[in-house]
Parts: structure tokens; C-alpha cells; sequence
């Protein structure tokens, strides 16, 4: 088979996705051959592509990298990485710490403190008789009492009142 | 694993890590300082490397989703402006191709290889500029082996199409 044919058979082959690697670089090298089988579009897409293949970073990016990774590194060196783990073995013992030094100082507190009554002050108003019947009663001698107190204590005020009267008497002559 | 052996393992596809964010970012100091980043996190995961089946292959992957995060933060959407590939094609003006058409040929290439859609773009990519196997493909965007044939042929159909026309009509 002419080679011309071959290509264009291999040309249809590429476009519909079925060439392996080493065939389409056939059809790339035939095209740098500028090869009379393969049309116009082929050959310039495989110059495109080639070109492309070209496009290369800065000389000195390589340099640049490494100085970044250099610097990096120094930096992380400088500073106190966090850890987890020492940080909480820290802070475990300084909540054990803590509760140790409130649980002495309660007891102490305890210790020192007055004891307290335990009897609530409501508790001293509290009803001195069991039935309602029986306060009843000794409410009743009380006021009975108050009342005969009351007009027996009549004749040694009024003796008193004299007495202030005349001694205003005594000033005013005076 | 030692500065000698990370420049070995993983240094030697800086440039494939580049082009690879440059498809994305579309800007030559973006890419750029996403490949740093992805070199960085790298070489500070370095001792996690050497169990890898393909550290290029998790590279590539870490770029794509690099790039697609710091395309997301930024607010950018896929770009796909003409105006565009001229960063990207610095090799154009220096190049033996000194031809007018010629030039004018490649931008046209690139502005179709351009407004392809997402993962056939970026499938097309990876075996048209880095010769990546369909395997490869599959491993770094994440995409089972089948979608990766989908997506290659889908890729080629439309660009056929797009040259074709172009090629006929002049547009």
C-alpha cells in the first residue's frame, strides 16, 4: 500500500480516536514531513500541539522554589508549633490543681465555720398548742387578764398624774 | 526522601505541571504559582510520595484541582478569549515558523483547542501535548477509561470539524 494511502487510513483512524501512541506519532512525524496524504487541518493541529509542547516555566523558578522551601522551613523551626497533646497534659493538671485547692479550702472554711442551727427561724413562731381549741382558751385568760390588769393599773396612774401636776404647779411659782 | 531524589522524582515534570495549569489559568504567572504551590505541598508530603504508583500522574491531579480552586476563589470563569493565547504561545514569534499564515494557522488551532468544553479539553490536551496514555488520563482527571475515549473522540470530531471549515472557508 502506498504510504500516502497508509496515512490517510491512519488519519481516519486518529480522528476517530482509535490510533495508540506510536501510531499517531507516525501521523506526527508524516506531518513534519509536510506528507501529501494528510490534510491541511491534521498538519495544523500537530504544529500547534508541537508548539504548545513547548512552553516551559522561568529559568530561575527552580531557584526561587528551593529558597521558598529554605525560608519555609526556617520560619516553622522559629516558631512554637501548637501540640495538642502537651496542651492538654498542662491543662489536666492545672484543673486537678485547682479542684485540689478548692476542696482544702472548703474543708478549712468548714472547719472554721459556726455551726449552724438548724432550726429554720420560722420555726419560733411556730404554734406552742396542739389544738386550735387550747390556744383559744389560753387566748382568752390573757385578755381577760390584760383587761382586770388594765383597770387595776387605772388608780396608780391617776396618782401619778397628780403628782406631775403638782410639781408643774411648784415650777411655774417658782 | 532527600532534596537529591525529590528533583529526580518529582522536579523533572515541572514544565508538564506548568503547561497543564497554563491550560487552565490561561495566564503564564498564574500557572506558574500554581505549580510552586503544588511543589510545595509536594515536597512537604515527600515521605507519603514513594508509595505512590504514579507521583506524575498525582502531580497533574493535584494541578487540576489547584487550579480549579484557585479559579473558583478568584471568580474567574473557563476563559476562552482570543486575546488570551498569545501568552501562551510565546514560542510563536520566535519560532522558525515565520510565515504570516503559518501563525495565523497555529492562533487558529489554539482558539479551537480553546472553546472546547471542559473535560474534553483538558482530555484532549493531556494526549495531544503530553502524550499521555488513556490510563494516565483516567488517573489524573479522574475520569473512567471510557469517558476518557469519549472525550478524545468527541475532542477530535469537533476540532476536525472546526479546521475543516476553517480550512475551506477561510473563516
Amino acid at each position: 500500500m502506498h504510504m500516502d494511502s497508509k496515512i490517510q487510513i491512519l488519519e481516519e483512524q486518529y480522528w476517530a480516536g482509535e490510533t495508540s501512541p506510536e501510531e499517531e506519532a507516525i501521523l506526527k512525524r508524516a506531518a513534519s514531513l509536510d506528507n501529501p496524504g494528510m490534510s491541511d487541518a491534521l498538519k495544523s493541529l500537530f504544529e500547534t500541539t508541537n508548539l504548545m509542547a513547548t512552553n516551559s516555566l522561568k529559568s530561575d523558578f527552580e531557584d526561587n522554589f528551593w529558597k521558598k522551601v529554605e525560608s519555609e522551613t526556617e520560619y516553622k523551626g522559629k516558631v512554637v508549633s501548637f501540640n495538642a497533646s502537651s496542651f492538654l497534659k498542662y491543662a489536666a493538671v492545672g484543673i486537678v490543681a485547682v479542684a485540689f485547692s478548692f476542696a482544702i479550702g472548703n474543708l478549712i472554711f468548714k472547719f472554721n465555720a459556726q455551726p449552724e442551727s438548724t432550726t429554720p427561724a420560722y420555726a419560733t413562731l411556730a404554734d406552742t398548742y396542739d389544738s386550735p381549741e387550747q390556744a383559744y382558751l389560753e387566748m382568752k385568760r390573757a385578755l381577760m387578764f390584760a383587761s382586770d390588769k388594765l383597770n387595776k393599773g387605772q388608780g396608780p396612774v391617776n396618782e401619778l398624774k397628780k403628782f406631775d401636776d403638782g410639781m408643774n404647779a411648784i415650777q411655774t411659782l417658782n | 526522601m532527600l532534596k537529591e531524589e525529590f528533583q529526580r522524582e518529582v522536579m523533572v515534570f515541572q514544565h508538564k505541571m506548568f503547561r497543564f495549569a497554563l491550560s487552565y489559568m490561561k495566564d503564564e504567572d498564574d500557572a506558574q504559582d500554581v505549580t510552586q504551590d503544588v511543589l510545595m505541598k509536594l515536597w512537604e508530603t515527600r515521605d507519603a510520595l514513594t508509595g505512590k504508583q504514579s507521583i506524575e500522574a498525582w502531580a497533574m491531579s493535584l494541578v487540576k484541582n489547584k487550579s480549579l480552586d484557585k479559579l473558583k476563589r478568584v471568580g474567574r470563569k473557563y476563559k476562552t478569549e482570543i486575546d488570551n493565547s498569545h501568552h501562551v504561545l510565546k514560542g510563536l514569534d520566535t519560532s522558525p515558523i515565520d510565515k504570516l499564515a503559518n501563525k495565523e494557522g497555529i492562533q487558529m488551532v489554539k482558539e479551537v483547542i480553546d472553546t472546547l468544553p471542559d473535560k474534553q479539553g483538558k482530555a484532549f490536551y493531556l494526549r495531544e501535548i503530553e502524550g499521555y496514555s488513556y490510563d494516565e488520563i483516567s488517573e489524573v482527571l479522574e475520569i473512567n477509561m471510557s469517558q476518557v475515549k469519549v472525550n478524545i473522540f468527541r475532542a477530535r470530531k469537533t476540532v476536525r470539524l472546526s479546521l475543516e471549515k476553517k480550512y475551506a472557508y477561510g473563516q
